[in-house]
């Protein structure tokens, strides 16, 4: 299995992945197999796991000793040690906790996936820990609810650079972005959705207004809110480059534009997918951008995505991957 | 009115918001089984105190305990953990699902429907020292109402932590809010007979196995049974004699207007539990009435449910109605009558 996504993200131009969903790292064959897949040389990403909490019966002290334990496992192509919590459904399932005025059509709130007081006392704990802990929120309902829990635990424990995360964010309003600044917040925002449910959460899901300021990333930026993107993998598929052309274009699949003030350039959205995505996964003194005395892992493309018309820049070819210094050519690319 | 599933295992859901004490409720029930095989669903064994009383465990997910009793984790959801109940041997006398504290119990009660299974009431935690706090609380108001309005019963847990003052206020502010009977469960424990219903275990003919399920037993069952129920049928039982429930056994030779019936018993505060024999007026279209057959009514809280019974060649029509009804303490025998008129009160008092 490890195999064949580190193939598929190679292809797609990743060299470091972050899975967030995994409750499975208590799991000693599934650690050996994850050591052995990516000690291999040919392994062509690195990856993130993230330890997912607060889903099953542990207090959230082994938790924190679950996870302080996995740090010890880590190596250059392997990194244990962050945290994700969920604490909503998703706003296409109608299950994501929205402020008012909720959905369209008179339905009811979605639904908390962990309950607000395990949220606290699970959070806190990682928080205190030193861990980082990226959030599931994708209404701003839920959104609200992790800052809020994220600034009471820094009232109680200050922590400088901690980099929590919102992730998804896909309704967060431009009050949270600001708050998310204020708190140290960082937002792994959901480009995708634009392109895949755009056009159903304008006329179905929230309406048009919110669905106009859904997935802000130029509302982030302005506030100084370090930002990623994502796919969601198997959600959407994987893809820095459609990610980026996503949150530069905001083309729903039926072609419209929604919300055209949340466009962000090809430079942001470049950004956001290597040393936005480097920094809140706390690797950016080592990956995120060609520096010396950095890991040189990078993406060779067929073309320049700063210079290309937007429109072009998901169907950009990766030529070959750079990871650690070794070349990983993709058979798969276009050559220029 | 449908017609009876034979065999089919009652359903009951178990919801409430977290710290409600469902997982206690869970935890006492096991302890005091005393025979009935219970299937138990739980998001995970974490709080369940299973670990010590564990026979068997499968490899797929179902834990066997002693005293007949099965746990299974819901780690892949609700129709494969069914699949499994449903193909133990013998299959368990009641399922018991246990909701997550974020969950809705009603969309877990749709379940019920599952072939081989039969909805058996959706029983709501609430705890007293906590609840009007969470109905208020920014987050979770609205989960928490919705828990509350998709109670047909709500067992009240906590009350040892509130004074008599705030105890009042808080039950009085419960049933202006749902209609559904509360019943008193002090360190999680329910009567038996609200999870289990009234009856013995499924399938337990044996006498001994009968006396198990409560001190009542003698008063009510045999003053049922005796009274003209068909052997074949399931002997109307006593209940566990407890000062949080009154039970009694009601008859009448007449035939019953059922949907009345069950119409009384739905508006009838403090019903915990119903079940009986009842023999139907004879309706315009074919019914069982016709057939000679009779209506098994079961009742959970305010919910109601009649099915019909057919006679078998060899078995007569039963007689008289009877039914058994566990109420809360303050529903006495006149509001009883009332909702029965032209019953009689048969079991010993």
């Amino acid at each position: 299995v490890f195999e064949a996504f580190g193939a598929l993200a190679h292809r797609a131009g990743c060299t470091t992945v972050a899975d967030l969903g995994g409750t499975f790292l208590s799991d000693p064959s599934v650690l050996e197999a994850l050591a052995s897949t990516t000690a291999r040389p040919d392994f062509p990403v690195r990856l993130s796991m993230f330890h997912l909490a607060a889903q099953g019966p542990h207090t959230a002290e082994k938790e924190v000793a679950l996870v302080d334990g996995l740090v010890d496992r880590s190596t250059e192509k392997l990194r244990f040690g962050h945290v994700k919590l969920i604490l909503d459904g998703s706003v296409q399932g109608f299950t994501a906790r929205l402020q008012p005025p909720g959905y369209l059509g008179d339905r009811p709130n979605g639904m908390w996936v962990t309950a607000p007081e395990r949220l606290r006392e699970t959070f806190l704990a990682f928080h205190e820990a030193g861990r980082l802990v990226h959030a599931h929120c994708n209404g701003d309902e839920a959104t609200e609810l992790f800052l809020d829990v994220v600034a009471h635990a820094l009232s109680r424990s200050p922590r400088w650079d901690h980099r929590h995360t919102v992730t998804h964010s896909q309704l967060s309003t431009p009050a949270q972005y600001r708050r998310m600044a204020a708190l140290g917040v960082g937002a792994n925002i959901f480009a995708n959705h634009t392109y895949f449910w755009g056009d159903q959460h304008r006329d179905i899901t929230v309406g048009p207004d919110r669905a106009a300021r859904m997935n802000a990333a130029a509302t982030a930026l302005a506030a100084g809110v370090t930002i990623s993107l994502h796919s969601d993998e198997p959600v959407t598929p994987i893809g820095p480059l459609p990610s980026m052309a996503n949150a530069v274009e905001r083309r729903t699949a039926s072609g419209a534009v929604l919300g055209p003030d949340e466009a962000i350039t090809a430079a942001q959205a470049l950004e956001a997918v290597t040393l936005g995505s480097a920094r809140l996964l706390k690797m950016d003194h080592e990956i995120g951008s060609i520096e010396g005395g950095k890991l040189a892992d990078f993406a060779v493309l067929d073309d320049d995505p700063l210079t290309v018309p937007p429109d072009r820049i998901r169907h950009l070819s990766v030529v070959a991957t750079v990871l650690g210094g070794r070349v990983l050519p993709n058979e798969h690319g276009a050559m220029p | 009115v449908a017609p009876v599933r034979p065999n089919a295992v009652p359903l009951t859901v178990l919801g409430g918001y977290l710290g409600a004490g469902k997982t206690t409720v869970v935890n006492s029930l096991l302890r005091r089984a005393g025979g009935r095989r219970l299937g138990i669903l739980v998001n995970d064994f974490g709080e369940v105190s299973v670990d010590a009383q564990i026979l068997r465990a499968s490899s797929d997910g179902v834990v066997e305990l002693a005293g007949g009793c099965v746990c299974c984790d819901l780690s892949l959801g609700m129709g494969p953990a069914l699949a499994q109940l449903v193909s133990l041997d013998p299959r368990p006398d009641q399922v018991l699902v246990e909701v997550s504290g974020v969950g809705e119990p009603a969309a877990v009660a749709a379940w019920a429907r599952t072939p081989g299974f039969r909805p058996d009431g959706v029983v709501v935690v609430v705890p007293l020292d906590r609840i009007r706090a969470l109905a208020r609380d920014r987050w979770v108001a609205d989960l928490v109402a919705s828990q509350i309005d998709q109670a047909d019963l709500l067992v009240c847990t906590r009350g040892d932590l509130v004074g008599p003052a705030e105890r009042e206020a808080v039950t009085g502010w419960l049933q202006e809010r749902s209609p559904a009977p509360q019943v008193d469960a002090p360190n999680g424990e329910v009567p038996l007979e609200v999870i289990f219903g009234i009856g013995p275990p499924r399938g337990a003919d044996a006498p001994e196995e009968r006396a198990d399920s409560g001190a009542g037993a003698e008063s009510g069952g045999d003053a049922a049974t005796g009274d003209g129920l068909p052997g074949r049928l399931p002997p109307v039982h006593g209940v566990e004699a407890s000062s949080f429930v009154r039970g009694s056994t009601w008859t009448s030779d007449e035939a019953t207007d059922v949907p009345a019936l069950a119409s009384r018993f739905g508006a009838l505060p403090g019903l915990l539990r119903a079940k009986g024999f009842v023999r139907p007026a004879a309706g315009r279209s074919e019914g069982p009435a016709q057939r000679g057959g009779a209506v098994l009514v079961q009742a959970v809280g305010r919910r109601v449910e009649c099915t019909t019974w057919e006679p078998e060649a060899d078995v007569a029509a039963p007689a008289a109605s009877v039914v058994t009804v566990l109420t809360t303490p303050d529903v006495d025998d006149a509001a009883l009558a009332a909702a029965l008129p032209g019953w009689r009160r048969v079991d010993a008092r």
